[in-house]
């Protein structure tokens, strides 16, 4: 196998990876501050990808600006639809058994995959790669789609701008102290509430980002709604809850495992996501950046 | 004391001897169909039965139990149609590879918390489906498994009924023994105060191993006696829209209540027959009838009834929650 080829390869991991960390950064920031399992991510996650596929190629007329409008405007949906469950359902579990919250998401995923079947059908959906982008640019000798490069660096800008607001601003401060005690947190006056909310629209937001972002080099079909729900899961646990540079290193990772494994192995691909999982879980139990918080 | 245990005794070993009887005797009652459709129903009690010692006993929040249902089906097939094996060796044979999957996740899972122990429960499942669905030449994939023969003496539809009749009791029974056992007492302690149970000598993460390991074995009991009793394997039984399946019948039938479970898949059939009449769109139905029990009935039916007024010795005899 030529060099070339494998650098291709690696760096189409590279840039899977960077839509699998803005997919698991929304997972943890929701599992952190809500505490909620939320296994409907993956679903938001595909669901966006729907509806750009219908705002681009529908409501957008021309994929001169379509793709664009609809990276901008899908995740707004589907931020808007995390807020909803969150205020209309979600909030009302937080004081009950974690296994309700699960259950809760568990019913949103059919219910959501009957929705994306209704209403888009059961084929795939694929869209082209947006203008400007779709040529190709060399790289240490081989040949590399350019929206790779581009998706690479917003992965790497909003991984800064994650940790930023995480670390450095006061909304930041605000979600690490109502992950940390919520009743203290709201007894020093703050509305936790709004900031659950808030954290969830986010989370979501950012699900919704990483589907149209990941949409023009793969597809949307039914059923891969819960596969990135578990990848994304396992994203967080190699990389440990609580940490940007955590998951974005692990996904990273994953990404490229995933690549390499595609390359040679493509069967058993993912077997080796899997065996990762359990290797990084046998050697440190909390992630590779993660700290004991339970 | 002992002259009111030993009443309750009696009176629950009536009942279940009544119980006993009026299921012996259904299939001369009932159309083939309904015979056909409470056989399949005795497997998934089994399955549900199975995930409740770790689920409603064990206070754990296992998504993946599918996983073994579905290998469970899938190794009876297996050993049905590309090995000699026998029909009564494969029955047995058939749910001890499932069982140690379920002792290699558990070893993985069992020590962390809910969140980490629910997804990791989840994602191998899904890996088990993966190698189910992508092993072509081994499991025909997509496709599945059609066309298991069965010996002739349980082929009729009464006495195949009256077969998974007899192992389902067994299994019922067994299970009710390990929850009324010590062993089942420590288990229901430890979901109520798991650190209390460690201070007095308790290894929880081995305790927890073995329930879900007996869990694991039972669900994949169930798992083979569907694939007899349908006579075929296919993907979707191993596929996390069956785990959630399971989680939702025993919470809907009750998880703190033993024969919660039993209710749930009943009633679990019975809306399935309407539905699939109607629409094709089964699971928003399921995903609904999740958000109505998390809202109004987080007991399940059963344990809804054991609140209410209503059914006094019901409750001295089905609660062991």
């Amino acid at each position: 196998m030529q060099l070339s080829a494998i650098i291709t390869q690696i760096l189409a991991g590279v840039s899977r990876g960077s839509v699998l960390f803005l997919l698991s950064s929304g997972l943890s920031l929701i599992f952190g501050v809500n505490k909620v399992i939320n296994f409907m991510h993956g679903s938001l996650y595909l669901l966006a990808m729907y509806i750009s596929f219908s705002l681009a190629t529908e409501v957008f007329q021309s994929l001169q600006f379509g793709f664009w409008l609809s990276l901008i405007f899908g995740p707004m949906c589907i931020a808007a639809i995390g807020g909803l469950t969150e205020v209309i359902l979600f909030r009302h579990l937080y004081a009950k058994e974690h296994l309700m919250q699960m259950v809760l998401a568990m019913a949103l995923v059919y219910i959501i995959g009957d929705v994306i079947k209704l209403s888009w059908g059961v084929m795939a959906k694929t869209i082209s790669t947006p203008p400007g982008f779709t040529g190709n640019v060399e790289v240490a000798g081989s040949v590399v789609p350019t929206y790779f490069l581009l998706v690479i660096g917003i992965g790497i800008a909003v991984a800064i701008s994650l940790w930023v607001i995480v670390n450095k601003t006061r909304f930041g401060r605000l979600m690490r102290a109502s992950a940390t005690d919520p009743s203290m947190t709201k007894a020093l006056g703050v509305n936790v509430p709004w900031v659950m909310t808030a954290v969830f629209v986010l989370g979501s937001f950012l699900a919704g980002f990483a589907g149209v972002l990941n949409f023009p080099m793969s597809s949307a079909s039914l059923g891969s709604d819960m596969e990135a729900t578990i990848v994304a899961f396992i994203i967080v646990i190699i990389g440990g809850t609580g940490s940007v540079m955590g998951t974005f290193v692990a996904g990273l990772l994953v990404g490229i495992v995933e690549a390499i494994g595609i390359m040679f192995f493509p069967q058993v691909t993912i077997v080796f996501i899997y065996l990762l999982m359990v290797a990084i879980i046998l050697v440190r139990p909390y992630g590779i950046f993660g700290r004991s918080t339970d | 004391m002992a002259s009111v245990s030993k009443m309750i005794k009696v009176e629950k070993w009536g009942l279940s001897a009544v119980i006993v009887v009026l299921l012996v005797t259904l299939p001369f009652i009932l159309p083939e169909y309904w015979v056909y459709t409470s056989t399949d129903i005795m497997a998934y009690c089994i399955f549900a039965l199975g995930l409740n010692i770790v689920l409603g006993y064990g206070g754990m929040i296992a998504f993946g139990h599918a996983g073994f249902y579905g290998a469970g089906a899938y190794v009876l097939a297996l050993l049905l149609k590309k090995t000699n094996v026998p029909f009564w060796a494969a029955l047995l044979l058939a749910p001890l590879l499932p069982t140690l999957f379920g002792v290699i996740i558990g070893f993985f899972s069992i020590r962390r918390r809910a969140f980490y122990f629910a997804v990791i429960t989840l994602a191998f499942s899904e890996l088990i489906w993966a190698i189910i669905i992508k092993w072509y030449t081994m499991t025909g994939g997509e496709n599945g498994i059609t066309g298991i023969s069965i010996p002739s003496i349980i082929s009729t539809t009464n006495s195949l009924y009256l077969f998974t009749l007899a192992v389902t009791s067994v299994c019922v029974f067994t299970i009710y023994r390990i929850i009324d056992s010590p062993f089942g007492r420590t288990l229901r302690a430890m979901r109520e105060n798991a650190q209390r149970m460690e201070f007095t000598g308790v290894n929880l993460d081995k305790q927890r191993l073995i329930a879900f390991t007996i869990s694991a074995f039972f669900a994949s009991i169930g798992g083979t006696m569907h694939a007899i009793v349908t006579r075929c394997a296919f993907p979707d039984l191993a596929d996390w829209p069956k785990s959630g399946e399971v989680v939702i019948t025993c919470m809907l039938g009750g998880i703190h209540t033993f024969f919660g479970p039993v209710v749930g898949v009943a009633l679990l059939f019975f809306m399935n027959s309407i539905v699939g009449r109607f629409t094709q769109y089964w699971p928003s139905v399921l995903g609904l009838l999740f958000i109505l029990i998390v809202f109004f009935l987080p007991n399940g039916v059963v344990g809804y009834i054991q609140e209410s007024k209503l059914a006094g010795w019901i409750k001295r005899i089905g609660r062991l929650g």
